[in-house]
């Protein structure tokens, strides 16, 4: 007994050493680690230095991002990582918390480490308010990436526009049952209440306002993941007979609710719409065979792009915008080929 | 016999029948409020198979977790490790392998972790709740690594692997049941003459209930413990086999999450004790049953979402203080 235990030991041990075998990367993934270390690209540590032409000394920045606990946060890490890999110019350091409270140790440390710039993607961006202001008011541009703060002070904001996302959704859905009567709608959110729900949920209701004829019958959550939005939808065509359109908060929610809806073999649903832009949403809007019919661009791969460009412009030239905030695009089969590069799995 | 006699004897046999079914009353209370609030169309066969079909993953993952929890042990693992074998799963059904070899080596993961868990419990006498975090926590970030923190596709033109979670028997065109839930019933009669009907099933009361006593008796304990925990990997291999077949994908980063929890709430409302010693198979699927009422019901009544939590907690609260009353 005492040998299986002992191999048993060596199999868990060799497994968690695979696992820490990723390329690229000095920092073991730990299981209780109090943050998940992603990338940072190996550099000498250098004192930081101010912005010059041809600076000496690399500057250094530090990204505080969530939990990547979703194909959307994964995908933006991914992208981080893969454009600023090989940065001759900039130490970046990247890293995930656990939760709310291990980013706000994360930017404290990050506040003291004597970087250049200082990027964050708060899980929630009003409990860390106090902190990223604390880090303004230290001098240390800061970046807020997707979700904003509850505050003015910050150097930069890079996002695409939630509201955008809502109220083209609307339009679409409104013009597609143009001239129809009683058109039944239900909407699938995703973590109702979060601040990116409110704003997707508040452009969506001020334009689908102008379509009388279109009516919100039953809502659910979708918690941005296909199980979710699969339950979710399960239930909503349970509880209404007649269905004509879903509006969904996230591509993920979409793929779960579609599945649903050809689980329970119902026809009456004509037109489902996402948000997002991944994989499985833009070949099925290009193919154009199922009544997944269009979704509002909100590529995390562009918005890591963006965040780096701006961050990297901004070393160099000293100057930045204070909103970088760029309208979401509606995506149908006439312009899915343009985005397939940036979508997301 | 007096009257007196004649109508205490039918008290106490009420009492004997509550002590012993209170969560199938429960269930029906429920099940009778649900119906009346919603006017009646709660209790229509489609939304009843939606629930059933819904709350059969917990469901499946519950019943293995009543054997750990009978012998006084805990498993916190089952969603991470779900999630692990689920990218085997694709992986192997996705390139080709044969579905039943792809979907017994999803088993043979889950039942490894299961074998580690109870392995390291008994043996390095590290206490369950820490030993099946941790491994919950390793599965989480393997899986994570395995596919790259993004959603993992099989091969979705495999009719057959998808009828697995979205397929029905048809008993009449009217009646179709669920193909999870009539896996979730053969799988808890399996299990329900195990812990009943043979002497492990004894034993993993008996270990529960005082594991002292049950080594000095010749029980071996840590045995017994192992098994429970590898019966627990085997139930969340089959829930994986369902869950994935859905829409035949995995998210490194969510599928399975906190399914552990839920299935923990589902046993506990069943009627089985944390401490130990005392629980039914037949509780631990009404309770995985009763936990889906609310999300379904809310969406009838159109109540905020915000208050799901909260209804949630009420009805697990009124399950559990119904049982609660008998056993003081």
């Amino acid at each position: 007994m005492k040998k299986v235990l002992i191999g048993a030991l060596a199999f868990l041990l060799c497994f968690a050493l695979v696992a820490c075998g990723a390329p690229k990367t000095e920092e073991p993934a730990a299981p209780e680690a109090p943050a998940q270390e992603s990338v940072a690209p190996a550099a000498p540590e250098q004192p930081a230095e101010q912005p010059a032409e041809q600076p000496a000394a690399k500057k250094r920045v530090a990204v505080s991002l969530p939990p990547a606990d979703n194909a959307w946060q994964a995908a933006l890490l991914g992208k981080l990582q893969e454009v600023t890999a090989g940065d001759t110019e900039i130490e970046w350091t990247i890293k995930n918390a656990v939760d709310n409270a291990d980013q706000q140790n994360m930017l404290a440390t990050f506040k003291d480490g004597g970087y250049d710039v200082i990027a964050c993607l708060p899980g929630d961006g009003t409990l860390l308010t106090t902190i990223m202001e604390e880090i303004y008011d230290a001098g240390i541009p800061t970046i807020i990436i997707d979700r904003n703060i509850a505050s003015d002070k910050y150097t930069s904001f890079v996002a695409e526009d939630n509201y955008s996302c809502g109220a083209m959704a609307a339009e679409f859905i409104g013009k597609f049952f143009e001239g129809q009567e009683d058109v039944k709608l239900v909407n699938l959110r995703s973590y109702i209440g979060i601040p990116i729900d409110l704003e997707r949920f508040q452009g969506f209701s001020d334009v689908i306002k102008n379509y009388p004829n279109i009516k919100i019958i039953g809502e659910g959550d979708g918690e941005f993941n296909s199980n979710a939005g699969y339950q979710a939808m399960t239930d909503l065509l349970a509880a209404h007979d007649h269905i004509d359109v879903v509006f969904t908060h996230d591509d993920e929610s979409t793929t779960g609710a579609m599945t649903a809806i050809e689980q329970a073999g119902r026809t009456d649903i004509k037109l489902i719409t996402g948000m997002g832009g991944t994989v499985t949403a833009l070949n099925e809007i290009k193919a154009d065979n199922t009544i997944h019919k269009a979704t509002a661009s909100y590529f995390p791969t562009k918005i890591a792009e963006d965040a780096v460009n701006i961050i990297r412009d901004f070393i160099r030239t000293g100057k930045i915008d204070k909103d970088n905030v760029r309208p979401s695009t509606l995506i149908t089969k006439e312009n899915v080929d343009q985005f397939m590069q940036y979508a997301y799995q | 016999m007096s009257n007196e006699n004649v109508s205490k004897k039918y008290v106490d046999s009420i009492k004997q029948i509550w002590s012993k079914y209170s969560i199938v009353f429960v269930f029906i209370f429920l099940y009778l409020l649900c119906t009346l609030l919603t006017g009646g169309k709660f209790g229509e066969w489609k939304n009843i198979s939606a629930i059933l079909r819904n709350a059969s993953t917990i469901g499946i993952i519950a019943l293995g977790m009543t054997f750990v929890i009978i012998s006084g042990g805990i498993d916190l693992s089952s969603g991470p490790v779900m999630a692990t074998a689920g990218i085997v799963l694709v992986f192997l059904q996705g390139s080709g392998v044969p579905l039943p070899i792809a979907i017994l080596a999803c088993i043979a993961v889950t039942t490894a972790f299961g074998f580690i868990n109870g392995i390291i419990t008994t043996k390095i006498k590290v206490p369950p709740f820490i030993v099946t975090l941790a491994v919950g926590i390793i599965a989480r970030s393997v899986t994570m690594y395995l596919g790259n923190g993004a959603t993992v596709t099989g091969n979705n033109q495999d009719t057959g692997f998808k009828a697995i979670g979205n397929g029905s028997l048809f008993i009449t065109p009217d009646f179709p049941i669920p193909t999870p839930f009539i896996i979730m019933l053969v799988v808890a009669v399996l299990l329900t003459i195990l812990l009943t009907k043979t002497k492990f099933g004894t034993f993993v009361f008996a270990v529960g209930c005082n594991e002292l006593a049950s080594k000095y008796s010749g029980i071996k304990v840590d045995r017994i413990k192992i098994w429970t925990y590898i019966i627990a990997g085997i139930c969340v291999g089959i829930a994986g086999t369902i869950e994935i077949s859905r829409m035949v994908a995995v998210s490194s980063t969510t599928t399975g999450d906190g399914y552990e929890f839920d299935a923990i709430t589902a046993v506990l409302v069943g009627g089985t004790s944390l401490a130990g010693g005392r629980g039914t198979i037949y509780g631990s699927v009404i309770g995985a049953i009763i936990l889906f009422f609310v999300n379904n019901m809310m969406i009838h009544l159109g109540i905020s979402t915000y208050l799901t939590g909260a209804v949630k907690g009420a009805v697990i609260m009124i399950a559990v203080l119904l049982q609660a009353r008998d056993r003081n």
